[in-house]
């Protein structure tokens, strides 16, 4: 239980506790993603190491962290009955000991889900790998960027890549607030 | 065959030079363990990488040699170790080959179904063992990804042969990997390990530099154990060399209740420490879930119905739940009364 060394382990569970029951009925893949503009564009010290993977960014540890939590009766996880992914839901109560948490972080799980809790699964993968190219190109000019996420994306339209970089620069402007 | 970029070697050519990467990576993805391999990776004594990241860096660091290897003698194919390197940490680019990287590390990579049969071996069990034959013969390529990637998949005449596996993978877990004495052996290791490394870097991690973690191995920490072991003392460096390990004085069921996991793993030790203060005391959770196979969405082929994922064609699967055992593992020195007396008063506390 490396987690609980420093704290760590009692915030993650908290927020995506609180994440998962803003959002009532999610799929995986957006709890990643959206964990993912957590970390990355409000700063919530989550400390999970992202992997590009076949539907953007992934983090095993936060992939083990739900399973976990699901071992431990705060979320329920669900294979769709009819096809791909599953539902997480939150489950009984969350620990009194975790309010310090949900509550010092409610107001960025606000803003990122008012910004991208709406979208679907395949365009916060786009937000989320635009996002992560990026950061991994740190100095390289708009169209390198583009052209990467595009080689990597085959399945986005050159169109839609480019105004996710804008529409992600346009967030960034706005910082953390 | 107009999905590829086959620039101007052939067909056959490519495919070779495919074979020979995924090969390298196979051979070379674990060349990163820490010492006792996985018994000593738990606890972030890797600090932020993982063994993965390790292997790639052993494998581009060029004074560790294996890059002039991989590249005198297959730079004519084109091969280069960064190449390698980034198949085995994950951290290549997607290309329309996908399922290479899918063989060197996913739900069905070759790893497992080799450690599997060859842990049974070892071990003298059988819970390992499935139809590995068949499993081969019915795998194929999954060719409606949207992202127009060949991914790994399976002939509906696989469907069983692949739940042997994840089976076999399931009893491995919860008869051989998740043995008591076995978790104990990954604390004592684990604790001793990071005194040693606190001893020597004043970080309670392995060193990130990978020149300096290669001086790492198993040899290493057993001299130092030999060194330091104190039957006096009963420490971790003699529970080690003197193979003394640690025993459970409380265990739940492989899937427990989860408010019963909770109170095991955050009150008991607590509880434990308040009423024996000086005993050592380490809460194990050995979690494992059948869903991380279904993280990469199997896909199964079927006759009449094209293409569906492995958990709806499955019902042997839906029932399989995570493993979630949790266990508290006391130091007593030796002290059976004393072992006896807080295995009672958990079994008190939990009941």
């Amino acid at each position: 239980m490396k987690q609980d060394r420093s704290g760590l382990g009692l915030r993650r569970r908290a927020i995506l506790r609180g994440l998962v029951s803003r959002l009532g009925d999610v799929g995986k893949t957006k709890v990643q993603k959206l964990a993912y503009f957590l970390q990355e564009l409000r700063q919530v010290p989550l400390a999970y190491r992202f992997r590009m993977h076949h539907y953007g960014p992934f983090s095993e540890e936060l992939d083990t962290d739900l399973s976990v939590m699901k071992a431990l009766g705060y979320l329920d996880i669900k294979p769709d009955p009819d096809g791909y992914g599953y539902h997480v839901t939150a489950l009984g109560d969350a620990d009194t000991e975790w309010r310090k948490e949900t509550d010092r972080y409610s107001g960025d799980i606000s803003r990122v889900i008012d910004e991208f809790g709406a979208l679907d699964a395949a365009s916060l993968e786009l937000y989320a790998t635009v996002h992560f190219v990026r950061s991994l190109l740190k100095a390289a000019p708009k169209r390198e960027i583009l052209d990467t996420v595009s080689e990597l994306k085959p399945k986005f339209s050159k169109e839609a890549i480019e105004n996710a970089y804008d529409e992600l620069g346009l967030l960034k402007d706005c910082g953390k607030g | 065959m107009e999905r590829f970029d086959w620039g101007p070697k052939t067909y056959e050519e490519n495919c070779e030079r495919l074979i020979l990467i995924a090969q390298l990576a196979g051979l070379l993805h674990d060349i990163g363990h820490a010492p006792f391999s996985h018994g000593s990776e738990s606890d972030s004594l890797l600090g932020n990488k993982r063994h993965e990241d390790f292997s790639a860096d052993i494998v581009t660091t060029e004074e560790l040699g294996i890059k002039d290897i991989i590249e005198s003698k297959l730079g004519n194919w084109g091969i280069t170790a960064e190449e390698i390197a980034a198949l085995i940490s994950g951290g290549g680019r997607p290309t329309a080959t996908a399922f290479v990287p899918e063989i060197i590390s996913s739900a069905w990579d070759v790893d497992k179904m080799d450690y599997l049969i060859r842990d049974s071996q070892y071990c003298g069990v059988r819970y390992g063992l499935y139809d590995i034959g068949r499993l081969l013969d019915t795998l194929t390529l999954y060719d409606e990804d949207p992202s127009g990637s060949l991914l790994l998949g399976i002939e509906w005449d696989g469907v069983h042969a692949i739940e042997g596996f994840i089976f076999a993978r399931y009893f491995m877990f919860t008869q051989v990997y998740f043995h008591h004495v076995r978790r104990s052996y990954d604390l004592i290791l684990g604790e001793f390990i990071r005194s040693l490394l606190k001893n020597e870097y004043g970080v309670d991690h392995y060193p990130d530099d990978v020149r300096e973690y290669v001086k790492w191995d198993d040899h290493r920490v057993f001299s130092k154990a030999s060194e330091q072991g104190d039957t006096s003392q009963k420490n971790l460096a003699w529970r080690l060399t003197s193979r003394q390990h640690l025993k459970p004085v409380h265990t739940t069921e492989e899937h427990p209740d989860p408010l019963v996991a909770r109170k095991a793993l955050w009150q008991l030790p607590k509880v434990i420490r308040e009423k024996f203060p000086g005993v050592l005391v380490w809460p194990d959770q050995a979690s494992d879930h059948p869903e991380r196979f279904r993280k990469e969405e199997l896909r199964v082929h079927l006759p009449t119905l094209g293409w569906r994922s492995l958990h709806t064609v499955s019902k042997a699967l839906q029932g399989l739940e995570e493993i979630a055992q949790v266990r508290v593992y006391a130091d007593v020195r030796g002290d059976d009364s004393l072992m006896d007396k807080i295995g009672g008063f958990c079994q008190q506390f939990m009941s």
